[in-house]
């Protein structure tokens, strides 16, 4: 069992991950690049070490870097957080082989899952409901892929296996772009993802994006905690979220849940994990699994009360969950909004030095962030400088102190994405709940037109 | 009631002639920070010119010799009792000036430039990280 972790991450996760292993009298060694070199989060550690200079290549994706640093501290323990090697197979073998534990899925989940294909045949085989066509990769006739694509339907979309996060895909309406479509498709697959396999599903016009959490331990306990709505997207970037999502039948959902626990009862998955799901006219459809925790766990936790990244940490020490599907409570609703450092209009990146920081709280207010007065925001990363997370007993009265908590919280310095999130609670259809994922971008473009 | 354009004007017109350099209002709904670079305009309006001294800053040379790699800091090889380097040694440009030990791993810590050991900074033992300074150097002039 081990007792010292490494956080092979940085910013609000790496935070985030050392106050779980804080409160569990874990020791933690932070490993950063130069940039970061003077957060909070790094002085906070039992162990700091720098690893390399600002480009993540050289740091937070450096996996020599990193075992060897994991060395000189003697942690016995990896967790990565999200993003960077979090979803890397070959990072998870190269943990292993070191004879440290991965604070994640084991390897062969984390590859299952990274094939589009193979997923999907996965999940098939468990009972979780997926978007109409086959799984497994298309046949390189076109004559072939033609009556495939007539069985399914059209629209179609046309993906790399490997692909993921809105890219390597394409959208066709009608037969005759087919053939297109596939070519450029297969050439950018074997260019970007090294795998020129590309398959073909329905597409869909107006859909939700739903997904589920999951919590496996090693002594065969597979438990889902909820389901989150993510559907207010900008470029497949997810901007809120919530818990639970509004206005979808909660029987239909319960039987959902089911069969994602099932599929981890198959495959069989360890650690937490996450079924993405695309939602329309009642029906759900299995996109794809993020082996992983998710920048929009916090909500799942604020309705469950389970601590997701405490339960990572127990199940990667062996430990049970201790909990049974029956004991888990889903409590009122939680709304996550993402502060980013950018320009709440164009968006572009907002780099620089914070100088001032001011953070709402309250009853039911939560928020994440590594950021403190002073602090640096690098130009190197993402731009995520933390997450406002708003609980309430109803939907309304999480929207009604998000509301608050948004006015209270002053940063100066840089420019955050607040006023979007001020100007997205104003929206009477994000306050009806149910929006499907295009609605930010046509209502930020109907706002542009008409200001 | 927003605040306009022809006040926020008049607000650093009152600052640039009263000498005040930052100002914050707050109402609900809205607030205006106004940071007035007053230092340059003082300077000039300081009529009799001090026949200042020109205070030679003084400029450091030297140059560090840093880590690249996190471990332990050595500054003698395990084998011998001395150290790579001492205070007032001549080194050349890629002189090992100590070693960072990585488990079983030992990496050398280069001089960036030739000159004189003007103090090993980093203590034996201690954990090192990228760009930890380790040894400086006053180069050759």
């Amino acid at each position: 069992m081990f007792d010292k972790v490494l956080i092979a991450n940085r910013g609000e996760i790496a935070l985030r991950i050392q106050r779980a292993c804080r409160a569990m009298g874990l020791k933690t060694v932070v490993i950063h690049s130069e940039a970061d070199r003077d957060a909070r989060y790094v002085a906070l550690a039992d162990e700091a070490l720098c690893i390399g200079p600002a480009p993540a290549s050289s740091t937070y994706l450096n996996v020599a870097a990193i075992l060897l640093a994991a060395e000189v501290s003697g942690a016995q323990a990896i967790h990565p957080g999200y993003g960077f090697l979090s979803e890397s197979a070959e990072f998870a073998d190269r943990v292993a082989r070191a004879g440290l534990t991965f604070i994640s899925p084991p390897a062969d989940c984390i590859r299952t899952m990274g094939d589009k294909v193979a997923a999907k045949r996965a999940m098939r085989m468990a009972g979780v409901p997926c978007v109409p066509g086959p799984d497994s990769a298309l046949p390189d006739d076109p004559a072939e892929v033609r009556a495939i694509a007539r069985g399914i339907g059209y629209p179609v979309i046309v993906k790399a296996a490997g692909g993921g996060g809105g890219r390597g895909m394409r959208i066709v309406r009608s037969e005759g772009a087919l053939d297109e479509a596939l070519a450029l498709t297969r050439a950018e697959a074997s260019k970007a993802f090294k795998n020129a396999a590309v398959y073909i599903e329905k597409f869909l016009e107006k859909p939700r994006h739903i997904e589920i959490q999951v919590l496996c331990d090693q002594h065969d306990n597979h438990l889902w905690l909820g389901d989150r709505d993510c559907s207010l997207q900008r470029r497949n970037q997810k901007v809120v979220e919530e818990a639970p999502a509004p206005g979808i039948d909660r029987a239909l959902i319960e039987r959902v849940g089911a069969s994602c626990v099932e599929a981890c009862r198959r495959i069989g998955y360890r650690g937490a994990g996450t079924f993405e799901f695309l939602y329309e006219d009642g029906q759900f459809f299995f996109i794809e699994m993020n082996t992983r925790v998710q920048v929009e766990h916090p909500v799942t936790e604020m309705t469950t009360g389970i601590d997701i990244v405490k339960a990572q940490i127990r199940i990667a020490q062996g430990e049970p969950l201790g909990i049974a599907q029956g004991d888990i409570a889903r409590i009122g609703h939680a709304i996550e909004f993402r502060i980013n450092a950018e320009d709440p209009a164009t968006f572009a990146p907002s780099p620089g030095t914070v100088t001032c920081w001011d953070v709402p709280g309250g009853i039911g207010i939560r928020v994440d962030s590594h950021i403190t007065a002073g602090a640096t925001v690098p130009r190197h990363y993402d731009s995520l400088i933390g997450k406002l997370i708003a609980h309430g007993s109803t939907r309304e009265e999480a929207m009604a102190r998000a509301r608050v908590a948004l006015s209270e919280l002053r940063a100066e310095g840089i420019r955050t994405n607040v006023p979007l999130h001020q100007a997205i609670l104003a929206d009477p259809a994000f306050c009806r709940g149910g929006y499907d994922i295009h609605h930010l971008e046509h209502w930020m473009n109907a706002k542009v037109a008409a200001p | 009631m927003p605040i306009k354009l022809t006040d926020i004007a008049r607000l650093a017109q009152i600052l640039e002639k009263s000498g005040v350099d930052t100002i914050e209002i707050e109402e609900p709904g809205q607030s205006l920070k106004l940071v007035v670079d007053t230092g340059p305009r003082m300077a000039a309006s300081a009529a009799p010119a001090a026949p200042a001294a020109p205070a030679a800053p003084a400029i450091d040379h030297s140059v560090i010799a840093k880590a690249d790699v996190a471990g332990h800091f050595l500054a003698a090889h395990p084998w011998r009792d001395q150290p790579f380097v001492a205070q007032g040694q001549r080194i050349e440009a890629g002189t090992t000036v100590g070693l960072v030990k990585i488990g079983l791993l030992y990496a050398p810590i280069v001089a960036p430039a030739a000159g004189t050991v003007d103090a090993v900074i980093a203590e034996t033992g201690a954990t090192v990280g990228y760009g930890t300074p380790i040894v400086r150097i006053r180069p050759l002039s």
